[in-house]
């Protein structure tokens, strides 16, 4: 079989990845955060990324006094200006830089770090330091109001120089713990993704050999069936002449025999019907598996086709001691069936009643027509529910013995080719184990149920179920 | 594998602790973690489950800044142990460095270590990397059990083998920054004959170990031993 390797996982992973600020941040609940630090220290501040993309803008005390200068020609020059210098500002190291802008408050800058990478930067501010008088802003021009402005300045946030550091650094390192679980997520979610599609592949590959094992087996035991037909075939050809030539030496043809030829020639024949009844099984079996099996329906009484079949089995019955009870409902209706293949099945079943009862024991042999809940389950039904018939009317012919009964734990395989409940080279009982496989694949066929019941030292009883309904 | 980031100025490398459930791999990144210099390396990203058992792997990145100017970045992962988890192992060892295979020194866990390396040599393989290629040491791991594989046992096998061998005791901390250290040298040296590293970066050996290993200056933090013996 050719081998098929799991396909490699080099394409990179999750792990092998960075990421920017804004994908590792819910980035709505992250503004949310900002504006309550915001509103609590009444200082505003923006967030950037890496490629200086502003994510998040966040008012604070100041905003009423910038927007009254920004509102003036030279102020929106100065403040327009001021902030992209800050912006792009250098910061080596973590501590935070500060910048004053014209105006006298001042901006604080700091980076923010994700796995050793400065992946953001923090531009807190504008406030009002508590060390530093505010300039003179009368070059703003003759629009410039000094009441105005001093008055929105009053509300500015004033605040020390190591309050502010203590803040920033409070705020950087709440962002560093948020991003952290962010990575975290992020990467369970993605490696979760990976792994289940590595693990889809290597069953796609396993699936693949399974198939190709699958389709190999098949064709074996195709070769197989194929075998057993054609030597089948080739061993009842010799096998009929043995018996054919057994039987005209019996009839005289060939001349008197004394008794002792007669009863040699008598055994030979015996055995080579066995056998050409063994052979015979083995031919049907084939044809089965193959699928060469063909029925010849026609109107038929299982009531008469259970007694014809007790009787063909009552000798056997006889020379091993067993009693056959055999009681019918008269009100059974006529089947569609093919009569020859019903027959087989219960001689076949009656003839395993017989072989595995005990001495003096009994088989009994019920005929009645009986209507039971319907299973939708039932083999090649691929029907709705709503378009089954709750009930199904069934004829049920049950064959108890009173014999050993078989394991629980082996009733699931009797069903099976070839198995045996005994398979020891010195089993008490002789068969090819194709009996019952032979019976259930008849009794499918014609749209029927086999179904077995055992307690072991009790006895067995085998229950073929053939609709009434004839099969399409 | 090795990534290069030269507009960025950035080198990253990728070391893996693989070897058998339970043989304390996650416990070597926890003291590596606790002994290594808090501004010099990420936080511990462990992914376990409720009963302790890594359940993707763990993570922890350690990174400093060379005298040229260069951002050295080592991630140190884990795989989780769990056979059910091959493919997470799989994902995982995908472009590593260096490979540490923690291993169980009781006796009674000699299999699950055969089983491993085996499935590791498989992984390796379905990752385009060979075992004969990579960097590679061995720790033998829980040393102060009892019914532990021999120190002479050890020795042997390590004066047989092609991969340095470590003894540990990493619940104690004994042994596991010395497995650091060797995997780390071996695989700077493996990658600075693929790739000259020192030449580009001009970057020392003893300078990228001397960074990566810089210890926390904390008071009072726990004193960790290499493990008497030691096979180097």
């Amino acid at each position: 079989m050719k081998s098929v390797s799991p396909p490699s996982t080099m394409d990179s992973s999750v792990l092998q990845k960075s990421f920017s600020l804004g994908e590792l941040l819910d980035l709505e609940s992250f503004r949310e955060v900002c504006e309550s630090y915001a509103g609590l220290f009444q200082i505003g501040f923006k967030i950037f990324d890496r490629s200086r993309e502003l994510l998040v803008d966040v008012k604070g005390s100041g905003a009423d006094f910038c927007a009254y200068l920004f509102q003036l020609p030279e102020g929106k020059v100065r403040c327009t200006r001021e902030v992209s210098i800050i912006r792009d500002l250098e910061i080596s190291g973590r501590d935070p830089i500060y910048y004053d802008c014209h105006t006298g408050l001042r901006y604080a800058l700091a980076p923010i770090f994700h796995e050793g990478d400065a992946i953001g930067r923090l531009l807190y501010g504008p406030y009002l330091p508590a060390d530093v008088s505010p300039p003179d802003l009368s070059y703003l021009g003759e629009r410039f109001n000094p009441g105005i402005a001093s008055r929105l300045l009053g509300n500015v946030r004033k605040v020390r120089s190591d309050v502010v550091f203590k803040v920033i650094r409070h705020l950087t390192q709440t962002i560093e713990v948020m991003l952290f679980i962010g990575y975290k997520h992020v990467l369970i979610s993605r490696l979760h993704v990976e792994a289940v599609t590595a693990s889809y592949a290597d069953l796609q590959v396993k699936n693949q050999e399974l198939a190709e094992s699958f389709r190999r087996l098949k064709e074996l035991d195709r070769l197989k069936s194929n075998f057993l037909a054609t030597v089948s075939h080739e061993l009842r050809t010799p096998l009929t002449s043995v018996i054919g030539y057994s039987e005209m030496l019996l009839e005289r043809l060939a001349g008197p025999l004394t008794d002792e030829q007669r009863e040699y020639i008598g055994t030979i024949m015996e055995k080579g019907e066995q056998l050409l009844g063994l052979i015979s099984s083995i031919l049907d079996f084939s044809k089965i598996d193959t699928g060469a099996l063909r029925l010849n329906p026609t109107p038929t009484n299982v009531v008469e086709v259970t007694r014809s079949a007790v009787t063909t089995v009552m000798p056997m019955a006889r020379k091993l001691g067993v009693t056959i009870d055999f009681a019918a409902e008269q009100k059974t209706p006529i089947i569609h069936a093919d009569t020859d293949k019903i027959r087989q099945v219960l001689v076949n079943i009656l003839g395993n009643a017989i072989k595995f009862n005990r001495k003096d024991g009994t088989v009994f042999v019920k005929v009645a027509p009986i209507s039971r809940p319907s299973q939708s389950a039932r083999v090649g039904e691929d029907l709705p529910v709503a378009l089954i018939p709750a009930m199904e009317e069934f004829v049920s012919i049950a064959v108890a013995d009173t014999g050993v009964g078989i394991p629980s734990d082996k009733l699931d395989r009797i069903f099976d080719s070839f198995y045996q409940v005994d398979g020891s080279s010195t089993r008490e009982y002789g068969g090819t184990g194709l009996g019952l496989a032979i019976t259930r694949n008849l009794v499918e066929v014609h749209g029927g149920i086999i179904e077995v019941e055992s307690k072991p030292e009790k006895g067995s009883t085998f229950t073929v179920l053939l609709p009434i309904e004839p099969v399409t | 594998m090795v990534q290069f980031n030269l507009k960025q100025r950035e080198i990253t490398l990728k070391i893996v602790y693989y070897g058998p459930a339970l043989s304390g791999k996650t416990t070597n990144l926890q003291v590596i973690h606790q002994v290594l210099d808090p501004d010099s390396r990420g936080r511990l990203m462990v992914l376990d489950t409720s009963d302790d058992r890594t359940l993707f792997f763990d993570l922890m990145p350690v990174f400093f800044k060379t005298q040229s100017g260069f951002t050295v970045k080592v991630k140190i992962f884990t795989v989780p142990g769990q056979v059910m988890h091959n493919s997470t192992r799989r994902v995982v060892l995908q472009g590593a460095d260096g490979v540490v295979f923690t291993a169980d020194s009781q006796k009674s866990l000699s299999k699950a270590n055969k089983e491993s390396w085996r499935d590791m040599a498989n992984n390796l393989k379905i990752n385009g990397l060979d075992l004969n290629e990579i960097s590679m040491v061995i720790q033998f791991n829980k040393r102060d059990l009892p019914e532990v594989r021999s120190d002479d046992e050890i020795a042997e096998v390590a004066r047989r083998g092609k991969e340095p061998v470590y003894k540990a005791t990493a619940i104690r901390g004994k042994g596991v920054m010395e497995t650091l250290e060797g995997i780390l040298r071996l695989t700077w040296r493996s990658l600075n004959v693929k790739h000259n590293l020192e030449e580009k970066l001009q970057v020392t050996e003893n300078e990228f170990i001397t960074g990566v290993l810089k210890p926390s200056d904390r008071v009072g933090g726990p004193s960790f031993r290499q493990e008497e013996g030691d096979l180097r």
